[in-house]
């Protein structure tokens, strides 16, 4: 007997789904049109077909941008999963039981609270070579007898920049791993530690593997995140286009750029679906690989499965 | 409760959707992109004159929006484009006006003035500055649409005192006996001497370094970016056939230079103090002096800004002595008495303006009516209240706002005693003469995009950057981005040093 389902369900959800279409939708459709005309912003879009992507494909500074995200991004994804796993490492030791946890998650967590603004502004004062406090804290102490120009070559740009994200992220990183390595069933641990795993030991073969789908949660928003990296390198580069030599320009900045300072909509609109692209291919790769196991497992069940079926049905 | 629920939904819904705006039948709607209309009185002026009891327009309420410069384009060009929710008059600096223009959103001005029975067009068109006029009028039908009532020439504001210890022993350089106004007349020798080329102002930054290691001229090259042009007629960054054009390119080429002269890596090789505009080394410099991180105290002499940096920027922050000429501090979280002590200070009054080796102008605020708008008639009398009311713009003038009304500025000037900041000169002269050097004729929609973008190839080239080490390659190297972005101005041959 079917049950009788009311109609009124749809009324409640139907909140979500206008302004879902409205806010999300619309516009996603709306760039995607853009990308194929010429728009200032001034008079009406001409269509122009698939000029924008081919620009773009050919456009040297966009492939520089690209690889500028990508390095940034690397380093800072490196340091603050090292990081934030040295901290789970100590924070989650069972011998050693380190206190006051709920206190040094928000010490962590504070810097992603900080308004990016803020924090470009402390780093811009910070950094700065002939009037920073780094700078000048290091001459006090004598380690160094001409100022360093963190933010002038593109080198020290990119790692500072890549720094600045870590030290903005990797509490979040902490606490989700920290949340991850909680659930984790202390027998196991408690485990290997009888059969004489060290701490490094366990991290390595009994937590990681444990945790792993966090991981891959984290490195996966950590990838879209850092590619769409923009509001540090726009702030923190002294023109706001990229420099040092474009080392600061990322793909997002350059998008930007175009859009709302050459008024060039419909190819800033291009990069974003080209950047779209490489965002779904490159996180696919990332999921193909760190499952491969798992996905070799599936693909022999249902192998197995086939063949079964196969049997019986002769 | 089910229907209850149902209707809130439904009104919750159509609420979000409508944005909650009934729009009142009678509304004047004014944008802009800084609080000046209200901080000058102008939207109360109009308030006052306009919409009282038993006026022309009685009852009618005025909504004025400010909306911050970085987002203002994207904001109200959507509105313009659909007319919903679009202001009836709408401020713009000149190079939106040329955007605003090209996409026809702007209502005929000039013939509104025609039709005005209380205004003799001819004689208010003969009234206004030429560079201001000419720039609101529409290369398609040659009418008017776009007007300010103000002009923002710019000027070099600098320290007379220093100027007088590294130039005082040159041949001709004021003394303070017989003068007029000594600040005047340091003004014009180094307007003459130092500040009037390119070339010179290098030569003058490094005499100014070699006087006293810790001085420098400007605090930074940002300071001469307005004077890229070099002459008061320079080229203009199209060609008639509407593509870039090779002369203009080629004046770049001696600006290129002149900022790679004066680039250093770190202050001590510098021949400015490499700080940032804005910084608040920047700033120091404008009141006494700043540190850098070595502790050693560096001194400017000169900023270039236009008419509002001389009231907002250099006035609040020059520096204040007290009765026996020591400099003033306010120190951090001041208590009453130090309060007061400082406010009782005076300022030193020792800015002198000069003439750079061309005149510029840096900012200005256009007023536009929309075509479309359904409020023409209140627009226009808005409109008119801030550019054709001569007598309001006279009692306005305390702002320190200079007008693009040649009428006004005359009294005001005759009327004027001087400025104590700059120890009693009367800036209006300067600012006045500069006004009239500017000319419109090379003015392009692409003028603000086109200076970031080749700027961005300026600062590579000073800084020896991969890809723009030498003229030839910083140039190609534009020319790659050009292509890119503004694919209908490029040219593929025929450009300087172009592969």
């Amino acid at each position: 007997m079917e049950k009788k389902l009311s109609k009124y369900g749809y009324l409640y959800i139907l909140p979500f789904f206008v302004i879902f279409i409205v806010f999300s939708l619309y516009p996603i459709f709306h760039t995607l049109y853009l990308s194929f005309t010429k728009y200032s912003g001034f008079t009406d879009p001409v269509w122009v077909g698939f000029d924008n992507y081919l620009l773009v494909l050919e456009d040297k500074i966009f492939w520089e941008a690209f690889l500028n995200t990508i390095r940034i991004w690397g380093v800072n994804i490196v340091l603050q999963i090292a990081l934030a796993l040295v901290l789970v490492m100590i924070f989650s030791d069972l011998k050693y039981k380190v206190k006051g946890l709920k206190i040094f998650r928000i010490i962590f967590y504070l810097p992603n609270l900080i308004a990016a603004t803020s924090v470009a502004l402390i780093f811009l004062k910070l950094l700065n070579q002939d009037y920073g406090v780094i700078n000048k804290f290091l001459f006090d102490l004598n380690l160094i007898t001409e100022s360093i120009g963190w933010l002038k070559s593109s080198f020290l740009a990119q790692l500072s920049v890549s720094n600045i994200q870590t030290w903005m992220w990797f509490g979040n990183s902490f606490i989700l791993f920290m949340a991850a390595v909680h659930a984790v069933n202390k027998e196991v641990i408690e485990a290997s530690l009888i059969d004489g795993a060290g701490r490094f030991k366990i991290l390595l073969h009994v937590k990681l593997p444990l945790i792993k789908p966090i991981l891959i949660y984290v490195g996966i928003t950590g990838l879209i995140g850092g590619l769409q990296l923009f509001d540090i390198p726009l702030l923190i580069s002294e023109d706001g286009l990229g420099s040092p030599d474009g080392a600061l320009n990322t793909v997002i900045l350059y998008l930007f750029n175009h859009a709302f300072r050459y008024h060039n909509f419909g190819y800033a609109a291009a990069i974003a679906y080209v950047l779209f692209v490489i965002i779904v291919i490159i996180s696919g790769v990332f999921l193909l690989t760190v499952n491969r196991a798992e996905i070799k497992e599936n693909l022999k069940k249902k192998r197995i499965r086939k063949m079964g079926a196969k049997l019986n049905e002769h | 409760m089910k229907k209850f629920l149902i209707i809130f939904t439904a009104l919750a819904m159509f609420l979000v959707l409508t944005g909650c705006k009934s729009k009142a039948e009678d509304k004047l709607v004014i944008w802009s992109f800084t609080d000046e209309l209200e901080t000058s009185g102008d939207i109360q002026y109009f308030k006052d004159n306009f919409t009282g009891e038993g006026q022309k327009y009685e009852g009618m309420k005025v909504e004025f929006v400010i909306v911050p410069t970085a987002d203002y384009l994207t904001k109200i060009l959507p509105v313009l484009r659909t007319g919903k929710g679009a202001p009836d008059v709408f401020t713009g600096e000149l190079d939106m006006v040329q955007n605003f223009m090209e996409a026809d959103y702007l209502a005929d001005l000039q013939t509104m003035m025609e039709n005005d029975p209380d205004l003799d067009y001819q004689a208010t068109k003969d009234d206004f500055q030429s560079y201001i006029w000419e720039s609101g009028v529409d290369p398609v039908d040659n009418k008017l649409k776009s007007l300010s009532w103000q002009v923002t020439p710019g000027a070099i504001l600098f320290k007379t005192d220093m100027a007088e210890s590294v130039w005082g022993d040159e041949i001709d350089f004021p003394t303070d006996d017989g003068v007029n106004n000594y600040n005047q007349a340091v003004s014009d020798w180094v307007s003459a001497n130092k500040f009037n080329t390119l070339q010179n102002l290098v030569v003058s930054s490094q005499e100014v370094k070699d006087y006293n290691v810790n001085w420098r001229l400007f605090p930074n090259d940002d300071a001469i970016r307005f004077f890229a042009k070099g002459s008061d007629t320079a080229s203009s960054w199209l060609d008639s056939d509407g593509k870039i054009s090779s002369d203009k390119l080629l004046e770049q080429e001696i600006y290129m230079n002149t900022v790679k002269s004066l680039y250093g890596d770190t202050i001590s090789t510098s021949l400015t103090a490499n700080v940032g505009e804005w910084s608040g080394e920047w700033f120091g410099g404008i009141g006494k002096d700043f540190k850098d991180v070595q502790g050693t105290t560096y001194q400017t002499m000169a900023y270039s800004l236009p008419t509002w940096g001389l009231f907002y920027v250099i006035a609040p922050n020059a520096e204040k002595v007290d009765a026996n000429g020591n400099t003033c501090t306010l120190p951090e979280n001041p208590t009453d008495e130090q309060q007061a002590e400082f406010d009782a200070c005076e300022v030193k009054g020792n800015w002198g303006m000069a003439s750079g080796p061309n005149s510029y102008y840096w900012g200005g605020t256009y007023l536009n009516i929309r075509k479309d708008s359904e409020m023409k008639d209140a627009a226009y009398d808005f409109v008119s209240s801030m550019l054709f009311d001569t007598d309001r713009m006279s009692s306005r003038a305390a702002n320190g706002d200079v007008y693009s009304r040649i009428s006004v500025m005359n009294t005001i000037k005759t009327d004027y005693e001087g400025y104590d900041v700059l120890g009693g000169m009367n800036h209006y002269n300067t600012f006045l003469a500069e006004s009239e050097k500017i000319s419109f004729d090379n003015v392009t929609k692409y003028d603000r995009q086109l200076d970031t973008l080749f700027g961005k190839y300026v600062t590579a080239y000073k800084k020896g950057e991969s890809g723009s080490a030498t003229v030839s390659e910083a140039f190609n190297s534009f020319y790659d981005e050009l292509k890119t972005t503004y694919s209908d101005i490029y040219k593929s041959s025929g450009l300087p040093y172009q592969n």
